[in-house]
């Protein structure tokens, strides 16, 4: 009974500490325990802020881990068969869980897997070494946004519900923005939204309608598939790459509410290609983009290259084309992430199926 | 004061019959169960030990039976003389729990497999047009029962002439297009391959040829997310006329008018079929204040017919319908663009969000 009275006080004390520190405002306060019905991307924000993409609530929370602790020395990470000890940890079987997105804290290190099990509920977990744990959502304070909010998406069926659902296909924090990508359900288009964090009562959102000229001769929308920033001749650009393979820059000055950007298709990487996922490595004064495929091996790109390259694609080519690119000897790369500047860690699928988390470095980077 | 039992009498196995009932109860461990899952189990703390209630926490677990090595993440809470325990996702269906106390087996669990009396069903494919065009972009799948997500690539083929499969013919999305109760899923074919001049479109041609048979199929394997399997598989043939580069036009469609007083249908003549779910939520009436009439739309004849049928009787004057441009036909055109553009011949294209067609209601 003492030890629940403590409990009581201790929990009203962060409550006034809490209240101090985080005024509540109409869509600012951090409620407690986010109801997460998907789980389609993660993404870590500063202070060990994580974002995460629910494309089925079509909102993306934004979830306090409380996981600050800095470690600047990260140690590689392997563990094989990792599909299975989780899907063994969640006492299932393996065919019944996908692993979604992964995410390392850029503070703790700490890696963030998302995973959905075949009945659709997601589940967001942490790998330290060899334990595999779950986030105590329930617990964890948040605050959240909801995609969708235009008046022209708020059509319903005549059962009340909505109609247009957008998928979030990436997501990606630079500069206090939130940068979602997103899938509509019913048209081939993008969605695109840079919303200021931490989010306010009013949404300064911006909606980017983007297009991609394929040689010069034909415009088509996209929806963008995986992105990464970068910084290219002191020049900050959001680097999307899109559903049909091209990669694409747009610089961050013109991404603005309600602008209509056309980007600068920099490269072709070739065809019967979906990228998977991408990230920016720095190291020393040169820094690099990696990106994972469907059916291409990682391929790596010097941003000095990118930056090089002052043209778009406007002839026809065969094969792929535009700015140069490394295959790295890794393919059937399901999800990459940086752990820091000289180690990615990857999770692949081998040959004989089995799925292996490792850490790739100098030597295969 | 509880004393800890003859262990290996306490040694039982549940089996649940009956997957609809909200906590099954066969000796003295049950299962819960909320919306058809076997969301956590419950266990007489009488059953376990004279201890303090976290030292029980600590010394409870569950594992697969099959792999007996860890122990399931999830959540114990002691509500009343039971222990609950909640794992992160529902037990799965058909496996064997085992229930540890102090590293020792008390009890084994079998979560019984979903009722197979009640399986999914792929009800309806969109569109539903024998004829569709070369650049068809999507195509909707309409379950029974919400599916398991992910693998839709694994059990939807194209053949060609019902024998040769089209390879790399639809869109690897992850996540997929689902709608939030995750029975319709869209399916793209490969925008790369459609859009003219892309390296894809180049090398494998367009997947869809004019004058040809084709046969989407979708296997019985694919299962829904309590893991039952589709009760058949499915086929359905169509045929590939001239590519479609024209965006709808409401001013191209044929109005059946009602007449003033009554509340007989208006009814909207396309003149070629249109996305079924976009019509859905792309098209109103309004009066001549622009106000909604409130009314309800049926969809026919293979999704080129639209019947609206209003509450309160029509008034005499001016109407119009409302179309929001993003509606769009089979091939992905919108009355703003087309999927896609020749700027070297349209070098720009509108940008409206709402086109209207006006009509007038006689008496």
């Amino acid at each position: 009974m003492k030890k629940t009275y403590f409990y009581l006080v201790a929990a009203v004390a962060g409550l006034f500490l809490f209240a101090a520190t985080t005024p509540p405002s109409e869509n600012n306060s951090m409620l407690v325990g986010p109801e997460i019905k998907s789980i389609s991307s993660l993404s870590f924000g500063p202070d060990g802020i994580l974002f995460v993409g629910d494309s089925k609530s079509a909102t993306v929370f934004a979830v306090n881990t409380k996981d600050i602790k800095q470690n600047k020395k990260p140690a590689a990470v392997e563990m094989k068969n990792i599909d299975q000890k989780i899907a063994a940890a969640l006492g299932t079987e393996v065919t019944n869980i996908t692993i979604v997105d992964m995410a390392v804290n850029p503070l703790s290190k700490k890696i963030y897997l998302a995973v959905q099990n075949s009945d659709g509920t997601p589940v967001l977990l942490t790998l330290t070494g060899d334990k595999i744990e779950a986030v105590p959502v329930k617990d964890l304070r948040y605050t959240s946004v909801v995609l969708n909010n235009a008046p022209a998406e708020d059509a319903k069926d005549h059962r009340g519900r909505p109609l247009r659902i957008s998928s979030i296909s990436d997501l990606g924090y630079m500069d206090g923005k939130l940068m979602v990508s997103g899938l509509s359900n019913h048209e081939f288009s993008s969605s695109f939204k840079s919303i200021p964090y931490p989010f306010t009562s009013k949404q300064d959102e911006s909606t980017l309608e983007i297009y991609h000229a394929a040689h010069g001769k034909y415009e088509t929308s996209a929806p963008i598939r995986t992105f990464t920033t970068a910084e290219i001749n002191g020049k900050k650009y959001l680097v999307a790459s899109y559903t049909c393979t091209p990669l694409v820059l747009f610089s961050l000055d013109e991404l603005k509410p309600g602008a209509h950007v056309k980007g600068r298709t920099v490269a072709e990487m070739g065809s019967g290609n979906s990228p998977i996922d991408m990230i920016t490595l720095t190291a020393g004064n040169e820094s690099f983009l990696m990106m994972a495929n469907t059916k291409h091996p990682v391929a790596k790109v010097n941003y000095k290259n990118i930056g090089a390259f002052e043209g778009t694609l406007t002839e026809p080519v065969k094969g792929t084309a535009g700015v140069n690119f490394t295959a790295l000897p890794m393919t059937n790369v399901l999800q990459l992430d940086k752990l820091d500047n000289t180690q990615v860690l990857v999770l692949q699928k081998k040959t004989n199926g089995d799925v292996d988390l490792w850490t790739a470095n100098d030597t295969n980077l | 004061m509880i004393r800890l039992g003859n262990l290996p009498s306490l040694i039982f196995f549940v089996l649940c019959l009956f997957s609809s009932c909200v906590e099954n109860k066969t000796g003295e461990i049950s299962i819960i169960w909320k919306d058809d899952r076997a969301n956590a189990i419950s266990v007489p703390i009488s059953s376990l030990a004279e201890l303090p209630i976290d030292s029980l926490r600590n010394l409870f677990e569950v594992r697969l039976e099959t792999r007996n090595t860890s122990s399931i993440l999830g959540e114990q809470n002691i509500v009343g003389n039971k222990l609950i325990f909640e794992p992160v996702i529902p037990f799965s269906r058909g496996l064997t729990y085992q229930i540890i106390f102090r590293n020792m087996q008390i009890a084994k669990i079998k979560i019984p497999p979903a009722d197979t009396n009640n399986l999914p069903a792929l009800i309806k494919i969109y569109p539903t047009r024998y004829e569709l065009p070369e650049n068809l972009i999507k195509v909707y799948l309409e379950f029974s029962h919400p599916m398991r997500e992910g693998e839709s690539q694994k059990y939807i083929t194209l053949l060609s002439n019902q024998k040769d499969t089209i390879a790399d013919v639809f869109l690897n999305l992850q996540p997929e297009l689902w709608n939030e109760q995750r029975t319709i899923l869209t399916v793209w074919l490969d925008p790369g391959r459609i859009k003219r001049d892309l390296i894809p479109n180049e090398q494998m041609g367009n997947p869809l040829k004019k004058g040809e048979l084709y046969t989407l199929s979708v296997s019985s394997k694919w299962q829904d997310t309590r893991g039952l399997p589709l009760a058949q598989s499915y086929a359905r043939q169509f045929s590939v006329i001239s590519r479609d580069s024209i965006s709808p036009d409401p001013k191209r469609w044929i109005l059946d008018l009602p007449g003033a007083g009554t509340t007989h249908p208006l009814v909207i003549n396309m003149d070629e079929s249109l996305d079924y779910f976009l019509l859905q939520e792309t098209i109103r009436v309004v009066d001549e204040n622009k106000k909604s009439i409130p009314g309800s739309f049926s969809i026919s004849a293979e999704e080129s017919k639209l019947i609206f049928i209003p509450i309160n009787p029509w008034s005499v004057g001016g109407h119009a319908l409302q179309v929001a441009s993003y509606l769009e036909d089979l091939a992905g055109n919108n009355l703003n663009r087309v999927f896609d553009r020749d700027i070297t011949t349209t070098p720009s294209m509108p940008d409206e969000r709402n086109y209207e067609r006006p009509f007038v209601i006689k008496r």
